[in-house]
């Protein structure tokens, strides 16, 4: 039987050294390759469903722009009296006498200019110790 | 014996393996750390388009809007693939689209020839048709251009104030134009990286810059007074057969513009198709002879400086040896009239001279100082600065054809203006139609400068306006223009066209302008005096092309001042001051003077 030969060359004993540690570095770089695919793996799905979203809150902005256009658009004036006169509505602004103005105190203006006067005299005095004429308005 | 090959042998595979490792390790760092932007392949950019700015009237009501709008073109290169025959998307493209399939089998037949491979197939603002046109599943080979359209929400109305956009969404006229820097915003911009299927890998993407929105402005227009005003006009022009017309209300404390119409108009959207008469805003860019308008003007120089009083007599005889070439008066004057009785009837003859004891330098100064031979300065593209001669330029006869509204050319806004200045006591505003403009983040990015000038002395404006109420008084030239309710400080002018140096006959402009409330209307409480504040200042002018029956500013112009002024009263909710002229309950006599509006 042919005796077994156990001498290591000196280039094997090194390059087995060698190998684990080379195989080692493999495996690690190989497990960090995985984990760098699974996390891009990750990234790309979250990116892809950011990128869903943005477009769908671009189609929902534009959405709302259209439709704030749309109703702008429905009441304007032009669109508002052929509406008013379709329905027979003939509606206008109030006359003078129909409208009532309230003073800062909550008193009630009628339109003559006469009770606007007395209202404004009275909340004058109630401002100041002394009457004024109504300031110049600007 | 170790051979000398073991070495080489167990090291070579090594080193290869290694080479191959390094090399796709460097390949996935290429590809995974350092994306590259500039690879032909995948890399690409694109511009973001930012969206046109709103323009809103007064209350930010948008008149003028962007909505997004596609653009479908197609490329018969890239339609069809193995899985999807080119006839199934030809069906697919025209049942979307709505076209017929026939159209969609030309343009798909198209092999050559310019621009074969980008054909215009449709726009469309549908978000439905976009969705299924960028379906890659049921259609290929279209490009998709995203563009805006700009709509105009007013449709005609305010479209010499709003402008026109032209086909690259520039402004071409109007606000557009004046104001498009600011509307246009700012484009963003994406660079990134594209898979082999084209589509962006998202978390590669290298730039994101959004794009900025353009400004909002705000106009000082009330779109409801713009409407009563646009409404009115029409009337006017129709009732008593002008061509053309303008109107201005404009408000007397600040010089807002609150309406500012002008006839004909046109259509924003198809602004190619107008005409040029069309296209000139009366309001700001014509010239016209102001005739007896002026003569209010006249009237508060020569007050101002002291040459006379609203009492002072003067005779009506024209051939005076004083004065040189007097104008004639239209209608039959008393022998003798004051200049407040000169004012109400409209004495070419009596303001004539006026004008010429004032002297040519005075009265030019006084003009200036109106704001007259100047552009005001309003926010609108295209403005003219009227014709006014420096004094010296005179000859003899303008010395008293000036001060009745002859040898002498204004704009509506200048006119405005001026009495505006006369409303304000003196004090002459600066007209402005923009409120404000802000950007996206709400910060100001424009506001009207307030800029302000004495015309002549408070008293002298007070003493004018009560000249100016005899106007629409018994008497007047335009009785026409009484509101009921309201004191009306208005003057009437007819002024005659000229062509090639010569007056025409039976041409005529005929104005009216008012201030209402008049301000000099007072009434007594408590032993006191009160009066009401002016408002608003309203410019109705209509030009008459041809010979018209009612073509005097009494007649015609006064009238649809009346329509127009009695509307903004009620609307602007302005305290009537001479309520004993109202009747105690709504009637309908009232109503149906009134135009039919909101």
């Amino acid at each position: 039987m042919r005796r077994k030969n156990r001498k290591v060359s000196a280039n094997t004993a090194a390059a087995g050294e060698h190998a684990a540690w080379i195989g080692g570095l493999v495996v690690l770089a190989g497990i960090m390759a995985i984990v760098n695919v699974l996390a891009n793996t990750t990234c790309n799905q979250l990116m892809a469903s950011i990128d869903k979203k943005e477009k769908a809150l671009a189609k929902l902005k534009v959405q709302c722009q259209n439709e704030n256009t749309r109703l702008a658009s429905l009441y304007t004036p032009d669109k508002l009296s052929i509406e008013l006169s379709r329905r027979g509505m003939a509606m206008n602004v109030m006359q003078p006498r129909q409208l009532i103005k309230m003073s800062r105190s909550g008193r009630p203006y009628s339109v003559s200019q006469a009770d606007i006067a007395r209202a404004r005299a009275v909340d004058e005095r109630a401002a100041t110790s002394s009457y004024r004429a109504p300031a110049r308005r600007r | 014996m170790a051979s000398r090959f073991e070495g080489v042998r167990f090291w070579l595979p090594v080193a290869a393996m290694a080479a191959f490792g390094i090399y796709v390790g460097q390949k996935l760092v290429s590809s995974h750390v350092r994306p590259s932007v500039n690879s032909i392949s995948y890399g690409f950019s694109s511009e973001l388009a930012a969206r046109r700015g709103t323009i809103c009237c007064k209350g930010g009501r948008p008149v003028a809007e962007s909505t997004p709008l596609w653009r479908y073109s197609l490329d018969p290169r890239s339609m069809g693939s193995k899985s999807m025959p080119r006839e199934v998307v030809m069906e697919n493209i025209a049942s979307t689209l709505s076209i017929p399939k026939e159209k969609v089998a030309v343009m798909a037949a198209r092999t050559s020839g310019p621009g074969w491979r980008h054909q215009f197939l449709a726009e469309s603002d549908d978000q439905a048709v976009f969705a299924a046109m960028t379906d890659r599943r049921r259609i290929l080979g279209v490009a998709v251009d995203d563009l805006q359209r700009r709509r105009y929400l007013c449709g005609r109305s305010l479209s010499h104030v709003l402008g026109s956009v032209n086909a690259e969404g520039v402004g071409s006229c109007g606000i557009e134009q004046r104001f498009n820097s600011r509307l246009a915003g700012t484009p963003g911009k994406i660079e990134g990286i594209k898979d082999a299927y084209g589509n962006e890998i998202r978390d590669r993407r290298v730039t994101s810059v959004p794009p900025t929105p353009g400004d909002t402005v705000t106009l000082t227009v009330d779109v409801n007074l713009q409407y009563a005003a646009e409404k009115a006009l029409k009337w006017g022009m129709a009732e008593f057969g002008a061509e053309s017309g303008w109107c201005i209300v404009m408000d007397v404390g600040t010089a807002a513009v609150l309406a500012l119409a002008s006839m004909p108009d046109f259509d924003p959207v198809q602004y190619g198709r107008a005409t040029d008469a069309m296209k000139i805003d009366r309001a700001i860019a014509y010239n016209f002879e102001p005739g007896s308008v002026m003569k209010t003007i006249t009237a508060a120089a020569a007050i101002d400086c002291g040459r006379v009083t609203p009492e002072t007599m003067y005779s009506t005889d024209r051939n005076d040896d004083r004065y040189y070439r007097l104008p004639h008066d239209s209608h039959a004057m008393p022998p003798r009239m004051s200049v407040k009785e000169a004012i109400v009837h409209s004495s070419n003859t009596v303001m004539g001279k006026i004008g010429y004891d004032l002297g040519p330098e005075r009265m030019y100064d006084a003009l200036k100082r109106f704001g007259f031979g100047a552009k005001t300065g309003i926010e609108l593209p295209g403005e003219e600065c009227g014709i006014l001669w420096h004094w010296k330029k005179w000859d003899k006869a303008s010395w008293s054809r000036v001060p009745i509204g002859q040898a002498v050319s204004v704009t509506a806004i200048q006119l405005v203006g001026a009495y505006q200045a006369i409303a304000n006591d003196g004090v002459r505003m600066h007209p402005h139609i923009v409120e404000k403009a802000e950007d996206a983040d709400g910060r100001t990015t424009y506001m009207p400068q307030d800029a302000a000038a004495v015309a002549v002395k408070p008293e002298t404006a007070r003493k004018v306006r009560q000249m100016m109420v005899g106007v629409s008084e018994m008497g007047g030239t335009a009785r026409r223009a009484r509101v009921k309710g309201y004191s009306v400080a208005g003057k009437t002018g007819t002024a005659q066209k000229a062509k090639d140096g010569v007056y025409l006959q039976g041409l005529y402009c005929a104005s009216y302008c008012g201030i209402i409330p008049s301000g000099v209307v007072q009434f007594d409480m408590d032993g006191k005096r009160h009066f009401t504040d002016p408002s608003v200042v309203i410019l109705v002018s209509l030009d008459f092309d041809h010979f018209a029956t009612f073509h005097q500013g009494g007649n015609s112009s006064a009238v649809v001042f009346r329509k127009l002024a009695q509307y903004a009263m009620r609307y602007l909710g302005v305290t009537p001051d001479r309520p004993d002229e109202l009747s105690p309950e709504a009637s309908a006599e009232d109503e149906v003077e009134l135009l039919p509006l909101l």
